[in-house]
């Protein structure tokens, strides 16, 4: 491995350990709430402050904590060569897919595991229709991880099938990054649908809406992976097979098919911004909420 | 939403089984909606699995939802059959205005047009 990949394996385990020592602090967790409740627009209460940064922080200290394990496990498997070539120039990004495979695991895990009890003498409520994943995912987010992933593997078989004499580094790269690509999707697939059946038990509307605002963060922090690992294939393996095919031919298309996908990324990545997702289970779930709705005072305009 | 107080007089079987008539027939709760599941519903609102079901039970016989196997239990369309077939179509536009997309607003201003012309 080289000092880049080392560089790299380095620079995110400090920023995961950073990352989980600070959800062990109040103020960062009581700054976390506040800023989620800004991004999302629906206002905290402050009897809930507590409670939603204790939940928010749980997610994020399993999320540092798979991506810390995750990141020191691809450098020293790259390091030692356990099962993984080492002379790949993206070794570096090989470490980053990792560590959002890691984040991935990690915040499964810590949502599946929270559980919340209410006192049985206080009101409940409900929501009285069923809800499912693609309730607290936008369809951008939720069809496009699977079209790319779906697309990385295509990309492995063509390559596979097609692949350029001397490309062994870029099929191992575009190798790498389908099957974790492949393998987050399949979690994603299972955990989301999990995380979604769970009960929500809720004393009001505030507390609903927040557990709804929760699993949505959850939801959208599991689906990253396989969005990330299978535009990394796309681009970046499809640009390697540019770079070392010997085939005239070979090149260009992969130049083509490369730019076409960085481009496809880019653009994907700016609507993302633009249509804030993150608000998509507010439209779906409570468009109709009011800021006399008990006592959440929301701006949902 | 649904509510059960279990400090109130009422049971909390007949609290769920009004309040879920109630969305119905308000339309708040559109025919084909999708219902929870019995185990989901009771947990969430604390009551035992048996109270949720002889609620569905009841419900499904009043003709308020129907239960289509193992896909769960749904809003039965409301009214006379006209009433009925009205309450599907609209269910099926409101599903297609969001797979495509579409606002509320801007589908409610296109039907209203519609059934104005």
């Amino acid at each position: 491995m080289d000092g880049g990949a080392w560089f790299i394996s380095i620079l995110i385990s400090i920023g995961m350990i950073v990352a989980f020592a600070l959800t062990f602090v109040p103020f960062c967790a009581r700054w976390r709430a506040h800023r989620h409740a800004a991004s999302i627009r629906i206002d905290l209460p402050e009897r809930l402050e507590r409670t939603v940064a204790a939940r928010l922080m749980a997610g994020s200290r399993g999320g540092s904590l798979g991506g810390l394990v995750f990141t020191a496990a691809a450098a020293l498997a790259f390091h030692f060569e356990v099962g993984v070539g080492n002379d790949s120039q993206l070794t570096g990004l090989f470490i980053v897919g990792s560590a959002f495979a890691g984040v991935a695991s990690g915040t499964a895990v810590a949502a599946l595991t929270g559980s919340r009890t209410i006192s049985p003498d206080r009101p409940r409520v409900a929501r009285a229709r069923a809800v499912a994943v693609s309730d607290y995912l936008a369809p951008f987010e939720l069809i496009g991880a699977r079209i790319v992933v779906f697309a990385a593997v295509g990309v492995l078989l063509v390559t596979t099938v097609v692949a350029a004499p001397g490309a062994g580094g870029s099929l191992f790269a575009i190798a790498f990054f389908a099957i974790f690509g492949a393998l987050s999707l399949a979690l994603f697939e299972v955990a989301s649908r999990r995380i979604v059946d769970l009960s929500q038990p809720a004393g009001s509307t505030a507390e609903l809406v927040w557990d709804d605002a929760i699993r949505a963060s959850s939801l959208r922090d599991l689906v990253t992976a396989p969005l990330a690992l299978g535009a990394y294939c796309l681009v970046f393996g499809v640009f390697g097979i540019a770079e070392s095919s010997t085939h005239p031919a070979a090149m260009l298309v992969s130049w083509v098919v490369g730019s076409i996908f960085a481009l496809t990324g880019l653009a994907a990545a700016v609507y993302s911004i633009a249509t804030r997702p993150q608000r998509y289970f507010v439209d779906r779930l409570w468009s109709d909420l009011r800021a006399s709705d008990l006592d959440l005072v929301a701006d949902v305009a | 939403m649904l509510s059960i107080d279990p400090r109130s007089a009422t049971p909390p079987f007949e609290q769920l089984r009004l309040q879920l008539m109630e969305q119905v027939r308000g339309g708040e709760l559109a025919a084909g909606a999708k219902l929870p599941t019995v185990r989901r519903l009771a947990d969430d609102l604390g009551l035992a699995p048996n109270t949720v079901a002889r609620c569905y039970r009841e419900l499904e016989r009043d003709g308020f939802i129907e239960t289509r196997g193992r896909n769960g239990s749904f809003v039965s369309a409301q009214g006379d059959a006209a009433e009925q077939q009205a309450q599907v179509a609209a269910r099926a536009y409101a599903d297609r205005v969001r797979q495509l997309g579409v606002s509320p607003d801007a589908a409610l201003d296109w039907v209203t047009a519609a059934l104005r012309a």
